[in-house]
């Protein structure tokens, strides 16, 4: 059966409790060295059951309902049981224990209003425990975990309809600079059997994700594309993968892994972050796939990754980059068959005239791109200049995308959604060059920070900092420089001083300013910079020129410069 | 292995932490200074750490104790290197 003619993503969980019961659909890998295996009738249970629940508290079709839960069952069946009663669910990470909780709760009702949130599921087991932070707001707080099960598994509720909203997918930002990405059910299904026909993807694939499932890339790749298609998902939590990277290939290797998405920083942290103790032993030989997206891939990343993991059956040949955006699902362009393309091109030559001119590995001024692939199915990808004139090969300008299964529109966003369109075409903020009818990322038009997979707005750091006692009003600027180490960007924030001489002062101002950004935005800084006044460049309208602060920042202050990416 | 003092294994994670996490060596980094919660290293720095606690001393920390809490001071990980 074609997964396009389902008619919501609700139709296949259902069928297959019905055709396969006893088939263990979900893996999860719980924090306290639990596993979980939940079956395909099981997983039909609970997802009836919460939408039992969540009718019982008096929700209904079409309600936006906002899922903040930690890593377990009940945050799959919660959003799935949402999804089945025709209520519209969003995920929403949790807090942690970095984060002031009064700003997270204001953040919360924010998001909640931007959404016209009816109600909040949270877990009272979770490390921050959220029902009386979020309590007393206008939605109300509903605990997932207190759903009865006597829910007649035969009073099925009339399942969504095609053209009905599934989810949104919220960008990260905060307050008016968050964005509800809301798709439809028909748009979901297609891009999962673009993905299903294309990747291509089998039931006999078995997917071990880390990623979160408030991202597009762990909800689609890591849990509704395998419960659509038949394939067996391995879930373990994202904040246990950070400490312990190791455990991901002992997945992988437990369950013969065949799959795996990820941003290009995990796999350096794979390789640094791993125990010597845990690389032994394994058997990587049935990895076919390595998926990433989510920040550009890294040629000593890919590298790096390859050279470490070589040795326990790991093929360079599973290696394939993509490039996308919760506004068309997710992925748009994917590589195929083998190792990305490395391009080589004359960075000089980009800057000065936006041309990508091939040339060799080793000459002077040489830098790599990886190639994100060609368009999917049912994708076209074009490059543009300023006027929106297309561009020929090896130019760059801002890459702009169509789907046949994008976005219609920002959740309850009008003025975001008709600037986020020309003539039909997604504006995507990204600069790019196509080569080959692949497609090559070389950098961003807007002044985004991604750091870690984590999309950071460097207004909002500002404004926080500028919050700080001793850093000057206007006078403060953040942007995001390489981090060759950690395969990233690392977050610079370069403030102007009235005592930039004064040591003592500058370390007070840098505590102050590293607490505020973590607790209220939770962003690390990498590194603070106390500069003197005057020193940040301005344009003649007087606002803040990040690209020229981050070149003179490179040329100035960078404590150790590294070697060029390789 | 025999574990050195605590004042010697603070100082080898003062070093480390200063300029292998935060790239600031010269950083004044205090014993009891909230190293994640203060906004100095993130949180998946604290895998590194645990890495290098390994290779320097031996003392394998499973990844349950690699938390924000158990981990914030330099003092707190001295702390839990010491019990082995």
């Amino acid at each position: 059966m074609s997964i396009t003619s389902y008619a919501s993503l609700i139709d296949p969980i259902r069928a297959r409790a019905a055709a396969v019961p006893d088939w263990p659909a979900v893996v999860l890998l719980l924090e306290d060295g639990r596993r979980e295996t939940v079956t395909a009738s099981a997983l039909w249970a609970d997802v009836l059951t919460a939408a039992g629940g969540l009718r019982s508290a008096g929700l209904q079709r079409g309600d936006v309902v906002m899922v903040i839960m930690g890593h377990s069952r009940r945050l799959i069946t919660s959003f799935l049981g949402a999804m089945a009663l025709g209520a519209v669910p969003t995920l929403v990470s949790t807090a942690t224990a970095r984060v002031d909780l009064q700003i997270y709760r204001k953040r919360i009702a924010a998001l909640a209003i931007d959404a016209g949130a009816a109600a909040i599921v949270v877990n009272p087991a979770d490390t921050v425990p959220l029902q009386n932070v979020l309590d007393g707001l206008e939605y109300r707080v509903i605990d997932g975990t207190q759903f009865s099960s006597d829910a007649d598994p035969t009073a099925v509720p009339p399942l969504p309809s095609p053209d009905q909203i599934a989810f949104i997918q919220y960008s990260s930002g905060s307050g008016g600079m968050q964005k509800g990405v809301a798709h439809t059910h028909r748009a979901v299904l297609r891009h999962i059997e673009h993905k299903r026909h294309g990747t291509p993807l089998t039931p006999d694939d078995v997917i071990v994700n880390w990623t979160p499932l408030y991202h597009d890339q762990g909800l689609v790749s890591g849990l509704l594309a395998p419960l659509v298609i038949g394939f067996r998902t391995v879930l373990m939590s994202p904040l246990q993968w950070v400490r312990h990277p190791g455990l991901l290939l002992e997945a992988m290797h437990e369950y013969g892994g065949t799959l795996c998405y990820m941003p290009n920083f995990a796999l350096n942290h794979c390789v640094r972050a791993m125990r010597e103790r845990d690389g032994h032993n394994l058997d990587l030989s049935r990895w076919r796939l390595l998926l990433l997206g989510g920040e550009p891939v890294r040629a000593d990343s890919l590298e790096a990754f390859a050279q470490r993991f070589a040795a326990v059956g790991f093929r360079p040949a599973a290696f394939r980059a993509g490039y996308g955006m919760a506004e068309m699902v997710e992925g748009v362009t994917a590589s195929r068959q083998g190792p990305p393309r490395v391009d080589w091109i004359d960075v000089a030559t980009l800057q000065r005239d936006g041309r990508a001119e091939p040339v060799a590995r080793h000459a002077a001024g040489a830098r790599s791109f990886v190639s994100c692939g060609p368009p999917k199915e049912g994708a076209e990808v074009r490059v543009v200049n300023a006027d929106g004139t297309q561009l020929p090969d090896r130019r760059a300008g801002e890459i702009e995308v169509r789907t046949d299964s994008m976005m219609r529109e920002y959740h309850r966003r009008p003025d975001l959604t008709a600037a986020a369109f020309r003539d039909g075409w997604f504006r995507s903020g990204d600069l790019g060059y196509l080569a080959g009818g692949e497609l090559y990322v070389v950098g961003r038009k807007k002044d985004l920070i991604i750091s870690g997979g984590c999309n950071i707005v460097p207004d909002e750091l500002e404004a926080v900092a500028e919050q700080v006692p001793g850093v000057l009003p206007g006078r403060v600027v953040a942007f995001g420089v390489p981090d060759e180490r950690n395969g990233t960007e690392r977050v610079i924030l370069v403030c102007e001083s009235a005592q930039p001489g004064d040591a003592q002062h500058a370390i007070a101002i840098e505590r102050h300013l590293r607490r505020a950004t973590t607790q209220t935005l939770g962003v690390t800084l990498g590194e603070v910079c106390m500069v003197e006044r005057g020193w940040i460049i301005k344009t003649s309208s007087g606002k803040k020129a990040r690209g020229d602060n981050r070149d003179k920042y490179l040329r100035q202050l960078r404590p150790d410069p590294e070697p060029r990416q390789s | 292995m025999i574990l050195p003092a605590k004042p010697e294994i603070v100082a080898r994670l003062r070093a480390f932490i200063c300029t292998e996490l935060m790239q600031h060596p010269s950083y004044p980094l205090m014993d009891d200074e909230p190293l994640m919660s203060g906004g100095l290293i993130d949180s998946f720095s604290v895998a590194h750490i645990g890495v290098f606690i390994e290779q320097a001393w031996g003392v394998y920390i499973p990844d349950p104790e690699l938390t924000v809490e158990s981990m914030d001071t330099l003092n707190l990980i001295a702390a839990r290197v010491l019990r082995g």
